[in-house]
């Protein structure tokens, strides 16, 4: 037996690998960097820079790859533009997210908690946050997640999707236990986040097995050659699984429940970058596997994706509207935003190939902004310093009169999520929309759009409190926009971006246009 | 640049300076009311420049690139329909302004006002400029939220409840035509160009019901729009708690664009579905007639009354529409002005008594005749227009529809003119709890139209009886647009 | 002569405008900008007239047009006019009893401090009314119509301080809005058949359309006609529109406007000429309302009602005729003609007699004026011969005739016709016997603050030139039958034509049952003392005095269920429909509560439902691949 060495392209992998061991070393210097401001500084400065060249990167192999795409690793890994759309996206993301990590107060203070180890309340977190102490191991755990994402986007094979899988998720799992307040709510998200992903991820392995066993293989590509046509209901059990552990990262009904719990529990920054790059990184490998693999049983799968896609929209529109908490109406709204995400898929039509990694581009901003805005929103504590974000509804009563541009900021995240014309939601519902009604599934976008007229309602209630009601004078604890640069810096940017989206969307959809093609499949026939 | 983009362009900046520059809030009447100005006599040159004896074809066209990867162009061009709601949105816009512009309140609120008017008007000229369809959409719907401000922002009470309501069904119709503009894409030719609206005019469809569906989807908004019954409920709302400045754009201007669309986007593009629809729509239009002028009767806030008039209103304008004769769909479109002048003047008024008195509330007043005798006869002569008193424009119009369309629609033109007695009813009732009998205590110390509303009202007065003596000066734009709507129309039946 | 006819309208427009912008400013002189500019019409109007009669009769008919009004898609209408034989007569008409009346208001009016608007809106009318009567299409003709029909609001409503001249203002307007609805819809009818709406296309068109769609095209004018000539179902608002000054009443309540609906009957002679149905009906409307109007008037102790009363029953007379034909429309204008000479006199005479009393328009507070008032008393006593049709003042020359023609024609139409008429001549005798000697003769019951005294120059010189015509204009016309050949060549003929009774019996039965009605009403009124209250009625006293109940039926008919209709709809709308909207935004947040269930917080029944969703999708999969 001669283990032959797999030819590998490394050039491709270069904007993974960049993340990933950035990942690595930022690991490395938590364990032998002492000064934690410095160290501070070096993480931020090292994520920063690399996720920028990480970009580059990427826009090199664009250009280098050109339409056609290379394959990598035997075939586990296939790097086309889309999968680089992808990556870019998730990058983008990343560094917003990153930013956010290193957002500071005035008092100095990060979203995460000084000492994650010690138990909340208890005399050793006094002196940990008396000490000055900081969690830097928020941002190599962004990486890792980051690298894993990027892969996620890009592999064939479904075991080891699965490997990506993980690998970008227990960072997150950690993530979202690290809030600085709240800490057994934050605790509680995470372990609830970590219990049902474990059992997704089983189901998601299970569906692998089964897909091996009815095509003894569980590249993407090879699969529709070299099923065995007697075994297609396990086939497509085993598709069904797999599709089952997406939707779950998706946030899709019914596999959304930990959605509110996690985004409401991790640190604000966290469930920026966690909402905006999970979700697009889960959309990237059901596209992949949709237009590999799914779309030969359309038939038999188009039909779980118009129920999911109704559940979604309909269930995270409704429960948005009775949400008290505006992380959790985020939380729901972003159920909902599954669900349009998902209509695009019904039919499998070529064009939400470009339309999807718009849509998600412009979601992902757009929630980067507006948890930026949330990080501000603080309630006082009595002696004036900034304390808990201030996320009863409630609370932002009044706040347009007193920070208009925040306020404003916020309004058009919030339009944009409710995709009215002129920001980047919309077009991106349009294309998203346009790709179903190609296919005919036109009652399935009237039903998005009926929800979508719903969903503005609980939007644009938060404009309402924030434009239209006085604060009450007596709010106990008091109710203050804190703003802080990195913060407002992100804001602003998303802000912009998500204004010349929707305005001038045309070269991004060029760009999208060009993503919109997977490399070929083989045609690999079974002996 | 071309000058319908400038004219779009110029309160669109403007607005957007406005609410952004700080030093300029101080100013900010005087810098809105300058670039309305600016904007009037941009449209008036625009007016003279165009051609009449081909009111027919779109003229100041243009045509660029704007999102060509879904087809959208930036396309605007004027016909002499789009023209003429044109200049009634920046005639009406100046005036709504000096209307207001003694309002109490702070500067930042003011320049927030001024500049989201500003915004306003730039979406209402671009609407009735747009000759692409998805230019169109984006801004049907992206102008519900200078509006939305503006409702949610400044007025009564319950103008929370009323700008969401506004908002919702506003939203609610634009999204379903959101789902039909997508679907005409694929039924058009496609392309970089595909939402122009001349490449989707006379297509022809795999079966009737597509376009069957397509009408629906573009008519329900419009519906809502206009509004007729039974999707009416937002504008009483709404109108009752704005602040009449917003209450006349709203009602006066944008409302038109609702009759607009069914007129030059529904009709135009939907021949076939609309001639199939024609008969249940009648049916609508007739009942809105009727049913807006019945609850316009029972009102007794002023705002409310005169909101239910103007759906009233729009039943006819849609009767005479979908009517597909010459003379109806002239009179149609000839109302949208002569009620927009009319309803605008209206509104414009209550909004002095309110100032004065606090309430829109019939019950407060009586007796201003003898205390505030022009007011009183200004008013009057404004509720004479409103219920098409003879030599006045909107009856000129409302004739045109109701004889226009007795060949149509013998039983709907008999009903519909039923309301014509019925407007005689709610204005003269208004008018008389208003201004005669007895005055009361309270009403004793009202002050005459100042000088500044005295500016505002009459030049309407006088845009209303000049067009009710020679339609022709607003009727000869009309003229070509409307055959070709029924010739298309004719076509489609065949 | 013809190229100035426009002047009829836009002088006393011109002074309108004037009147109303120039505000307080015209209060010294508005007054007699007003009685200037309608002085300067009638003679365009006396011009005008002299001009035509200098011409042949048969081209006597000359139209101008003067622009294009509305041109919309199919429908074209000029603004033009039509000066002809029929439309000169209610110019002169017009012009000559408006000019004396303005003149008669500035006195009567002088203590108004409003005096100058009350010109402005009289002038308002005459222009309005000239154009109706001047215009060449039915379009054109409407606009004078709604004009006059505003103006008669705003003066009905002058004083509307008082609610109830303001209700009386409304009910006018709305009463006569349901009448131009019929004249809408007429108007729509004949642009669907003829193309046009011009008395040209369609008067010319009339032989060539079917008798179905005349016979629409007829009830719908005459709906119109009842609505401003005050006939039958329509007639309520006339009684209160006696809320406006006298002079109003005189003018616009007695003998112009409220005659215009006889004048659109009249003019579209040809459309009734070609369908029996439409004509019968408008027979029977003026039958009916004279005999109401008499009744009515019977009852009435408020003086100027009893007028009102009377010129709805005088009208009546002249839609009866309009309603018998060509010769018919003839007297109909005859007697309108004469009508508003002796109605305007008496109208001007009750406004003296109000002067004199302080505006008391009781007439149970009235009597022996004759020696406090004698012009009055003259003047008005011959408006009164005139109107019971004592020959051979004005009324006998007119009225007699009608009652003549309605005794033409076969079947039963004449003996129901003609018998009406007959009563209905007996009936007015009676009570305008009875406001004369009330009036007049009798004791006098006058309250202490009141000491009556002959009104000013300026107020009896137009009653005495009212009187002279209500005396001799009748006999003047008739002379050579002038008038009959004056209008000929636009009503056109209908030969010699036999009452089912002999003319001489009929005369002298006429007479004999007016010589009763004065008889009864002097031996009431005169000989007996009148009680200063009235009477407790009975029934049938009561059922006139109410005006046969017209308002309580249209009350139980139209207002009751109206009110009630829009009252409903205003709740619907609230609570149905849009109460619809909102319980469905209620219904969503209901919804998503219930849903919320699901999000219990225990990470065990969230795993659950996700296994069950999983299940559920799974084994479709499983049972359907």
């Amino acid at each position: 037996m001669t283990y032959n060495v797999p030819e590998i392209a490394w050039a491709p992998l270069v904007p993974i690998i960049v993340v990933l061991v950035a990942g690595a070393v930022g690991v490395l210097l938590e364990a032998f960097m002492r000064n934690v401001a410095l160290r501070r500084v070096v993480q931020l400065q090292l994520s920063v820079a690399t996720l920028v060249l990480a970009l580059f990167a990427i826009v090199w192999q664009w250009v280098a790859i050109g339409g056609d795409g290379v394959v990598v690793l035997r075939s586990m890994i296939y790097l086309d533009r889309q999968a680089l759309a992808w990556q870019f996206l998730l990058v983008v993301f990343a560094i917003g997210g990153v930013l956010l990590f290193a957002d500071r107060n005035r008092e100095g203070e990060d979203a995460f908690t000084p000492l994650a180890s010690v138990a909340p309340g208890s005399p050793d977190e006094t002196v940990a946050r008396a000490k000055g102490l900081a969690v830097t191991e928020a941002f190599p755990l962004a990486m890792l997640a980051t690298g894993g994402m990027m892969l996620f986007a890009s592999v064939n094979d479904l075991l080891f999707l699965f490997v990506a899988l993980e690998l970008f998720s227990l960072p997150l799992y950690i993530l979202v236990a690290l809030s600085r307040r709240r800490r057994l709510l934050s605790q509680e998200a995470s372990l609830k986040y970590f219990l049902l992903g474990a059992f997704s991820s089983a189901i998601f392995l299970f569906g692998a097995a089964l897909v091996y066993g009815a095509a003894e293989t569980t590249g993407m590509r090879e699969l529709l050659g070299l099923y065995v046509p007697e075994r297609q209901t396990l086939l497509l059990l085993g598709l069904f699984m797999v599709v089952v552990g997406l939707l779950f990262k998706i946030g899709a009904v019914p596999f959304h429940f930990w959605v509110p719990d996690a985004y409401q529990g991790a640190p604000s920054p966290v469930t920026a970058f966690m909402a905006a790059a999970t979700k697009a990184a889960a959309v990237a490998a059901l596209a992949r596997l949709s237009y590999l693999v799914l779309f030969r049983f359309a038939w038999e799968l188009d039909w779980v994706i118009w129920t999911v896609a109704i559940a979604s929209v309909i269930f995270g529109t409704v429960l948005a509207i009775v949400q008290t908490d505006v992380k959790r109406m985020l939380a729901y709204s972003s159920v909902a935003h599954a669900g349009f995400i998902l209509v695009g898929f019904a039919g499998f039509s070529p064009l939400a190939l470009s339309a999807l990694p718009f849509y998600l581009l412009t979601y992902g901003v757009a929630t980067l902004g507006a948890f930026a805005v949330i990080t501000q929103v603080r309630e006082l504590t009595p002696d004036g310093a900034a304390g808990a974000e201030a996320t009863r509804l409630g609370q932002w009563a009044g706040l347009g009169k007193r920070h208009p541009v925040l306020a404003g900021l916020m309004s058009l995240f919030l339009l944009s999520f409710a995709g009215i014309p002129l920001t980047a939601g919309f077009v991106g519902k349009f294309v998203v929309f346009r790709a179903a009604v190609e296919q005919g599934a036109w009652p399935l976008v009237v039903v998005a759009v009926l929800a979508s007229a719903a969903a503005a309602f609980f939007y644009l209630r938060l404009v309402v409190l924030m434009y239209f009601t006085d604060a009450p004078d007596d709010a106990s604890p008091r109710v203050e926009v804190r703003p802080t640069g990195i913060g407002r810096g992100v804001a602003i940017a998303a802000g912009v971006i998500v204004l010349v989206l929707g305005v001038l969307p045309a070269g991004a959809l060029n760009l999208a246009d060009e993503a919109g093609v997977l490399l070929s499949p083989p045609v690999v026939t079974g002996g | 640049m071309d000058i319908l983009t400038i004219l779009i362009a110029v309160p669109a900046v403007a607005g957007v300076v406005l609410l952004t520059v700080r030093p300029l809030r101080a100013y900010a009447r005087q810098f809105a009311l300058g670039v309305a100005a600016i904007e009037l006599i941009l449209a008036v040159g625009m007016l003279m420049a165009f051609d009449r004896s081909a009111a027919g074809t779109i003229q100041f066209s243009q045509i660029d690139s704007w999102i060509p990867q879904i087809g959208a162009s930036w396309a605007v061009g004027v016909n002499g329909i789009g023209l003429s709601l044109i200049m009634l949105a920046v005639v009406l816009t100046p005036l709504t302004m000096l209307a207001g512009w003694n309002e109490d309140e702070s500067e930042s609120r003011r320049a927030q006002y001024y500049g989201l008017m500003l915004l306003t008007l730039a979406f209402t000229v671009g609407i009735f400029a747009a000759r692409d369809v998805f230019l169109f959409y984006v801004l049907f719907e992206a102008m519900l939220v200078p509006l939305y401000f503006l409702i949610g922002s400044f007025g009564g009470e319950q103008r929370r409840y009323a700008a969401v309501k506004f908002l919702i069904y506003a939203l609610l119709g634009g999204l379903i035509m959101l789902v039909a503009v997508i679907a005409l894409y694929f039924a058009g030719p496609g392309g970089e160009q595909a939402f122009l609206t001349a490449n989707l005019t006379g297509l022809t469809y795999d079966a009737p019901w597509i376009e069957n569906l397509l009408f629906l989807g573009f008519f329900i908004a419009f519906a809502i729009k206009a509004p007729i019954v039974p999707v009416h409920t937002w504008l009483p709302s709404v109108v009752e708690t704005a602040r009449a400045g917003t209450t006349v754009l709203l009602v006066a201007v944008l409302d038109k664009v609702g009759i607009f669309g069914m007129l030059t986007l529904v009709v135009t593009l939907f021949p076939g579905a609309s001639t199939r629809a024609a008969p249940v729509i009648i049916v609508f239009a007739v009942f809105t007639a009727i049913y807006g002028a019945l609850v316009a009767i029972g009102q007794d806030n002023m705002y409310r009354l005169v909101g239910f008039a103007s759906v009233s209103h729009s039943g006819v304008m849609v009767l005479g529409i979908f009517a597909f004769t010459r003379t109806a769909i002239e009179g149609a479109t000839f109302y949208m002005l002569s009620s927009g002048l009319s309803a605008g003047a209206l509104f414009l008024l209550i909004g002095f008594l309110v100032k004065r008195h606090g309430t829109a509330s019939v019950r407060v007043y009586g007796g201003l005749q003898r205390v505030v005798p022009v007011f009183a006869g200004t008013f009057l002569i404004v509720g004479l227009t409103a219920l098409a008193l003879p030599g006045t424009s909107p009856f000129a119009s409302e004739i045109m529809v109701l004889i226009g369309s007795y060949e149509a629609t013998r039983w709907g033109a008999i009903v519909a003119t039923l309301s014509v007695i019925l407007a005689a009813l709610y204005v003269l009732l208004m008018y008389q709890k208003v201004f005669t009998g007895p005055t009361p205590q309270a009403m004793e110390p009202t002050t005459e139209l100042s000088l500044m509303e005295r500016v505002v009202i009459w030049p309407l007065i006088a845009a209303m009886l000049v067009l009710g003596f020679v339609p022709a000066l607003a009727v000869d734009y009309f003229k070509d647009p409307s055959a070709a709507i029924v010739v298309s129309v004719e076509e489609a039946g065949l | 002569m013809l190229s100035v006819t426009w002047l009829l309208i836009a002088v006393p427009l011109a002074s309108f405008l004037v009147l109303m912008l120039a505000g307080r400013r015209a209060d010294a002189w508005g007054h007699w900008l007003g009685v200037a500019a309608s002085s300067v019409v009638a003679l365009i109007g006396i011009g005008a007239f002299f001009q035509m009669l200098g011409r042949d009769a048969e081209s006597r008919s000359e139209s101008v047009r003067l622009f294009t009004w509305i041109s919309g898609g199919d429908l074209q209408v000029d603004a033009g006019l039509l000066v002809d034989q029929l439309s000169l007569t209610f110019v002169l008409l017009v012009t000559i009893v408006g000019a004396l009346i303005h003149v008669y208001s500035v006195a009567y009016m002088e203590n108004d401090p409003r005096r100058r608007m009350f010109f402005a809106y009289l002038n308002l009318f005459i222009a309005a009314m000239l154009l109706l009567v001047l215009a060449d299409s039915y379009l054109l003709l409407f606009v004078g119509w709604e004009g006059v029909g505003l103006a008669s609001y705003l003066l009905i409503g002058f004083w509307n301080h008082k609610p109830e001249n303001a209700t009386a203002a409304n009910k006018a307007f709305v009463v006569n809005r349901t009448g131009d609805f019929g004249l809408i819809v007429a108007m729509a009818i004949m642009f669907t058949q003829f193309g046009s709406v011009s008395f040209a296309d369609v008067l010319g068109g009339a032989d060539g359309a079917s008798t179905a769609v005349l016979t629409a095209i007829g009830l719908t004018l005459l709906l119109a006609a009842t609505g401003k000539s005050a006939q039958f179902p329509l007639q309520s608002w006339l009684g209160d529109a006696m809320a406006g000054p006298t002079p109003v009443s005189a003018l616009i309540h007695a003998a112009t406007m409220v005659t215009a609906g006889v004048y659109l009957v009249v003019r579209s002679g040809a459309i009734y000429e070609a369908t029996d149905d439409a004509r019968l009906v408008v027979a029977i409307v003026g039958a009916i309302t004279l005999i109401l109007g008499a009744i009515i008037g019977s009852a009435k102790d408020d003086i100027k009602k009893v007028l009102a009363a009377s010129t709805m029953s005088q009208i009546g007379y002249m839609m009866l005729a309009a309603g018998l034909g060509p010769i018919g429309y003839i007297f109909a204008i005859f007697h309108l003609v004469t009508n508003g000479f002796f109605k305007a006199g008496m109208f001007l005479g009750a406004g003296s007699v109000m002067h004199a009393m302080k505006d008391q328009v009781d007439m149970r507070r009235f009597g022996a004026l004759r020696t406090a008032m004698v012009t009055t008393w003259i003047t008005f006593g011959l408006g009164w011969l005139a109107i019971l049709g004592v020959p051979p003042l004005s009324g006998f020359w007119s009225k007699d005739k009608i009652i003549e023609l309605a005794f033409v024609g076969e079947g039963w139409q004449p003996w129901v016709f003609g018998l009406t008429a007959l009563i209905g001549a007996g009936i007015t005798a009676f009570y305008m016997s009875r406001l004369f000697f009330m009036t007049f003769h009798g004791k006098a019951r006058w309250t202490d603050e009141q000491h009556p005294h002959e009104s000013p120059l300026l107020m009896t010189v137009p009653m005495m030139v009212l009187a002279v015509g209500s005396a001799f204009l009748g006999l003047f016309l008739a002379a050579g039958n002038r008038f009959q050949n004056w209008l000929e060549p636009v009503t056109g003929t209908s030969g010699e034509l036999e009452p089912v009774l002999a003319v001489p019996v009929l005369i002298t039965l006429t007479l004999a049952l007016v010589a009763a009605g004065v008889a009864l009403a002097y031996w009431m009124y005169w000989r007996n003392d009148v009680p200063t209250e009235a009477p407790p009625p009975s029934l049938a006293v009561l059922a006139a005095r109410n005006d046969m109940f017209q308002d309580s039926v249209n009350r139980a008919v139209f207002q009751i269920p109206g009110t009630h209709l829009t009252r409903t709809l205003v709740y619907a709308d609230a609570a149905l429909v849009d109460g619809a909207v909102n319980k469905q935004a209620t219904g969503i947040a209901a919804f998503g509560e219930a849903s919320r269930r699901f999000q219990s917080g225990k990470v065990r029944s969230y795993a659950l439902l996700m296994l069950l969703g999983f299940l559920v999708l799974a084994s479709i999969i499983v049972v359907g691949g």
